[in-house]
C-alpha cells in the first residue's frame, strides 16, 4: 500500500528515510501529539477514503467513513502501538489497521441500509452494460466515456453482496494479497481467496454484454 | 506422464486470476496468451479477464475530494475533542447511528413476533376450530386454506377416509419378496419398468402389493427386504406417509429421488418439501431431495411443480438457478425478481461461467462458444464430453449423502476437508473427488492431497471405482487418465492392489485383465521389487501360461514389465492382443512389446 502514498510521504525522495520518518510520526501519535496525529491524518486519507468510495459508491458517505475511521483510529492508536511493540513496526502495519477500521464501518454503514439499492444497482449496471454493447454493435469505433466507465463499475460493485465486494476491491482494485485482506477482513486466506473467486465471476457476469464484443478485438 | 503435464489448464488459473487482478507480469501473459492459441477454453478465460481489467484500468481511479484536506482534519480533531469532552459530536457518529437503528430494529422485530404470535393463537382458538367444516371429505380442502399442508399430506388425508381395503397375505408377499433375485432389483429394472416386480404386483394386486411392501418396510425384523420391498413401493410411497417416504428414498437413493421427480407435480412437490426442511434428521434426505432437482435441472427438465410457489422456498430455488437449465432458470429468476429476495441475485452472480460450460456438456449440449448447429462429430473435445457423461453416471449411481459439502469444502480450499472425505465410506467419495477432478474445480495441491488421503484410507474402494470407471479411461481424456495416474502416484499400494485383483479368480475375466493393464500400463517408476512378493510374481508367471488370451496377455505384458518374462509365453497373444486393441498408446506398447519378444526368441534361437 505504501507506493500509493505518494507526495504526502514524508522522506518521499528517500525511501530508507520515509519509513523512519514514518515510524517516529507514528511514535509521536502514539504518544499523544495531534501535530503527529494531523500528519498521518493527511498521509493516510487518500488511501483509505479512495477504498471507502469504491466499497460504498458515493463521495458524501466515503468522507464521513474515512472521519470515522481517523476518530476511532485515535481512540485506539495506544493499543494498537503496544501491541506491536516498536514504532517501526506499528508504522509498517499501520495501514492495514485503518483500512480494517474503514472497511468494518462501510459495514455497519450498509447493514442499516435497506436491501433494495443492490438490486437497483445491478439493474442499472446490466442496463449500462447492454447500452454500451448495443452502441457498439452498431459502431464498432465508438468510444465509451470515462463517466460510462465509472458508473458501469460503480453499479457493477454496488450489486455485489458485500463480503464479496471487499474482497474484490482490496484485491482487483487495490493490489494486496490475500494475507493482507485476510488481516483486515478478520477472515481466514482461503475464505478471502473464495470470496475473490466468487467476486471475479460475479463482476465478470454483470459486465459480460459490455465485454463481448471488446474481448474479441482485443485477442483477435 | 507426469503429473504437471497431465494437469493441462488448470496450471493457467492462478495466471488468468493474475491477469483480471493486473498483477501479472509481461512473461506470464505472454505464457498465457500463447497457450490460448492452441486452448479455446482458456482463450475464452483469457478475454473476459483482460477485458474486464481494461474496464476497470480506464475506470478513473476513485479519488477523494482532495480540495479541504485542512477542513477534514480540522472536523476529525473537532470530533476528537467533543468525544474526549464527553459533550455531544457536533456530527452524528456512523457507529452510534448503527447502534440506535440496531436498538430500533430489535423493537420493531419484537413487536412484529408479538403480533404474529398473538395472530397465531387466535387461528387456533378451539371455537375458531368449530367452525371448520365437520364433514371427513371436507378436512384436506380445511386444512389447505389454513395452513398451506404440503400436497402429501393433504392427500394423505384423503387416504385416511377412505374404506379399509381388503388384507394382505404378508407371508406369501415376503416370501415372494425373497425369491427375487439382485437383478430384478436393480434400479433401472424396477423403477423404471418394474419388470423383475411386475409378476408379484400381478399375484398380488397392485394396491395390496404397495402395502404389503409398507407393512415390510415398518417391521424392523424385516430388514433384509426392506430393499426390496421399498422399490416395490418405489415413489408411491410418499403421497401415503412422510416415514414411509423417507425410508424408501433412504433405500433407493438418488433413483428413488429421481423416479419420485417423474412421477409429475406431486412428487416434485415432495423433493421440494423435503429440500426444503430444515429438520437436522432429515438433512441426509434433504441434501439427496436437492441433488434429484438439480439433476433434474441439468437434464434440462422443468424442476419447477406447477401448483408450488418456489419463493417460499428461497434457498432451494438458488441452488436450482444455478444448475438449471435456461428456461427453467429464466422461469425461477422471474419470479424472483417479482418476490424482490435477493438469493437468486447471489447464485446467478457468482456461479461460474466453467461450471455452466461444464453442466452444458454434460447434458451433450453445445456451448456459448459451440455453434448448435454444428455436426457433434466436429465439435471439440466430444471424447472428453463421453468420457464426463460416464464419469457423472458413475458418480450419480455411487452419490452419498453429505459429499457434496465436503467436496464444496475441497473446491474453497479447504485443506481438512480432504481427511474427511477420505473417512466416508464406499466408492462414493472417490467417484465424487475423480468427477471434481476432471472438471477443474479443485487446485492443484488440495487435489494432490484429497487423492493422497482417500488411497491412503481406502485403497479397496478406489480399485474399484478404477475397474468400474476403466471404459471410461479408454476415451483419450487427459483429465481422466490425469486423476487415475494421480491416484497411482500418490498411492503405490494401489497399484499392487490391482495387481492382486488381477490374480483374484472370483473376479471376471474382463475386470481381471482390466486391473493387470490398468496396474501396468502407466509410465510410472515402480519399484516392483519392492511393491510385489515373490508369490505374487509367481502367480503371475503361472496366469502366463494358463490364462484364455486376453488375461494371458496383461499378465505376460506385466511379467515383461517385471523382466520376469517366461520362456513359454507365446508372442501370438500378444499379436492377437493388439489386433483388438484400439487405444493408440496401447496399440504401440503392445507392438514394442511383440518387438521385443521376437528379438528375445531369436537371439535364443540363435
Amino acid at each position: 500500500m505504501q507506493e500509493r502514498r505518494g507526495a504526502n510521504t514524508p522522506g518521499a525522495d528517500d525511501p530508507e528515510g520515509a519509513e523512519g520518518a514514518l515510524a517516529r510520526i507514528v511514535g509521536g501519535a502514539c504518544g499523544g501529539d495531534r501535530g503527529a496525529f494531523a500528519s498521518l491524518i493527511r498521509i493516510f486519507r487518500p488511501e483509505v477514503q479512495r477504498i471507502a468510495l469504491r466499497l460504498i459508491g458515493n463521495h458524501e458517505d466515503a468522507e464521513d467513513v474515512a472521519q470515522e475511521t481517523f476518530v476511532r483510529a485515535w481512540g485506539q492508536l495506544g493499543r494498537f502501538a503496544e501491541g506491536h511493540g516498536s514504532a517501526e513496526v506499528a508504522a509498517e502495519r499501520l495501514g492495514a489497521w485503518l483500512v480494517g477500521i474503514s472497511v468494518h464501518i462501510v459495514r455497519d454503514l450498509q447493514r442499516k441500509k435497506s436491501r433494495a439499492p443492490r438490486r437497483e444497482a445491478a439493474a442499472v449496471a446490466m442496463q449500462l452494460a447492454y447500452r454500451i454493447a448495443a452502441r457498439r454493435s452498431d459502431e464498432p469505433d465508438a468510444v465509451v466515456s470515462e463517466r460510462e466507465t465509472q458508473q458501469l463499475l460503480n453499479a457493477a460493485l454496488a450489486a455485489l453482496p458485500e463480503r464479496l465486494r471487499t474482497a474484490l476491491v482490496l484485491r482487483t482494485f487495490e493490489g494486496l494479497d490475500y494475507a493482507a485482506i485476510a488481516e483486515i477482513t478478520g477472515l481466514r486466506a482461503n475464505t478471502v481467496r473464495t470470496h475473490v473467486m466468487q467476486g471475479r465471476r460475479a463482476l465478470r457476469r454483470i459486465l459480460g454484454p459490455a465485454l463481448e464484443l471488446d474481448g474479441e478485438e482485443e485477442i483477435r | 506422464m507426469t503429473a504437471a503435464r497431465l494437469r493441462g489448464c488448470r496450471a493457467y488459473r492462478g495466471p488468468l486470476d493474475e491477469i483480471f487482478d493486473g498483477l501479472a507480469s509481461m512473461e506470464t501473459r505472454h505464457a498465457v496468451e500463447a497457450h490460448a492459441e492452441t486452448c479455446s477454453v482458456c482463450a475464452v478465460e483469457l478475454r473476459a479477464s483482460q477485458g474486464v481489467r481494461r474496464w476497470i484500468d480506464s475506470s478513473p481511479e476513485a479519488e477523494p475530494h482532495a480540495e479541504a484536506e485542512e477542513a477534514f482534519v480540522r472536523d476529525v480533531f473537532g470530533r476528537i475533542d467533543a468525544m474526549e469532552s464527553g459533550s455531544p459530536p457536533t456530527r452524528e457518529s456512523i457507529g452510534k447511528r448503527s447502534w440506535t437503528w440496531r436498538l430500533v430494529t430489535a423493537a420493531t422485530v419484537t413487536a412484529a413476533t408479538v403480533a404474529a404470535a398473538a395472530a397465531l393463537l387466535l387461528l387456533m382458538r378451539p371455537e375458531k376450530r368449530a367452525l371448520e367444516p365437520s364433514s371427513s371429505t371436507d378436512i384436506p380442502d380445511a386444512i389447505s386454506a389454513r395452513t398451506e399442508v404440503p400436497v402429501a399430506v393433504r392427500q394423505a388425508a384423503v387416504e385416511q377416509t377412505l374404506p379399509d381395503p381388503a388384507p394382505v397375505d404378508l407371508a406369501a408377499l415376503e416370501a415372494a419378496l425373497r425369491g427375487l433375485t439382485a437383478d430384478s432389483i436393480r434400479p433401472e429394472a424396477d423403477l423404471r419398468t418394474r419388470v423383475g416386480l411386475a409378476p408379484i404386483t400381478e399375484r398380488f394386486g397392485f394396491d395390496a402389493a404397495q402395502r404389503g411392501a409398507r407393512a415390510v418396510l415398518t417391521n424392523v425384523d424385516r430388514v433384509e427386504l426392506h430393499p426390496v420391498a421399498a422399490r416395490l413401493l418405489g415413489p408411491r410411497a410418499d403421497l401415503r406417509d412422510r416415514r414411509l417416504l423417507l425410508r424408501t428414498l433412504s433405500t433407493t437413493g438418488l433413483a428413488g429421488a429421481l423416479a419420485l421427480a417423474e412421477r409429475g407435480p406431486s412428487g416434485l412437490v415432495c423433493l421440494w418439501d423435503l429440500a426444503a426442511s430444515d429438520s437436522p434428521d432429515d438433512e441426509e434426505l434433504r441434501l439427496l431431495a436437492v441433488r434429484a432437482l438439480k439433476f433434474r435441472s441439468e437434464a434440462g427438465e422443468d424442476p419447477l411443480p406447477s401448483p408450488l410457489d418456489p419463493t417460499r422456498h428461497p434457498a432451494v430455488a438458488a441452488e436450482l438457478i444455478a444448475a438449471s437449465g435456461e428456461g427453467a432458470a429464466a422461469r425461477l429468476l422471474d419470479l424472483f425478481l417479482a418476490d424482490g429476495r435477493e438469493e437468486w441475485m447471489n447464485a446467478w452472480l457468482t456461479t461460474s461461467e466453467r461450471d455452466r460450460a461444464l453442466a452444458a456438456v454434460l447434458r451433450g449440449q453445445p456451448t456459448r462458444n459451440q455453434p448448435r448447429n454444428q455436426p457433434s462429430g466436429q465439435r471439440s473435445g466430444r471424447a472428453g464430453d463421453q468420457t464426463l457423461r460416464k464419469l457423472l453416471a458413475i458418480e450419480a449411481a455411487h452419490h452419498a449423502p453429505g459429499l457434496d459439502f465436503v467436496i464444496q469444502a475441497l473446491e474453497c480450499g479447504e485443506r481438512s476437508a480432504a481427511a474427511t472425505l477420505a473417512s466416508l465410506p464406499g466408492r462414493a467419495p472417490a467417484a465424487a473427488l475423480l468427477v471434481a477432478s476432471c472438471a477443474g474445480h479443485l487446485s492443484s495441491e488440495i487435489e494432490d492431497l484429497a487423492w493422497s488421503s482417500l488411497a491412503t484410507a481406502q485403497p479397496y474402494a478406489l480399485l474399484d471405482l478404477m475397474l468400474e470407471s476403466h471404459g471410461a479411461v479408454q476415451d483419450p481424456a487427459a483429465t481422466v487418465i490425469s486423476s487415475l495416474a494421480l491416484i497411482l502416484e500418490a498411492c503405490p499400494d494401489a497399484r499392487r492392489v490391482l495387481v492382486l485383483a488381477g490374480l483374484e479368480p472370483e473376479l471376471t475375466e474382463a475386470d481381471r485383465t482390466r486391473a493387470l493393464s490398468l496396474a501396468f500400463d502407466a509410465d510410472a517408476d515402480v519399484e516392483w521389487g519392492t511393491l510385489l512378493d515373490a508369490s505374487t510374481r509367481a502367480r503371475l508367471r503361472e496366469l502366463t501360461a494358463s490364462g484364455e488370451a486376453p488375461l494371458a496377455a496383461a499378465s505376460w505384458m506385466a511379467c515383461d514389465r517385471l523382466g520376469e518374462l517366461p520362456p513359454e509365453a507365446d508372442p501370438d497373444i500378444l499379436r492377437a492382443l493388439a489386433r483388438k486393441s484400439t487405444g493408440s498408446v496401447r496399440h504401440l506398447r503392445v507392438t514394442r512389446a511383440i518387438e521385443k519378444a521376437r528379438s528375445r526368441s531369436s537371439n535364443r534361437s540363435l
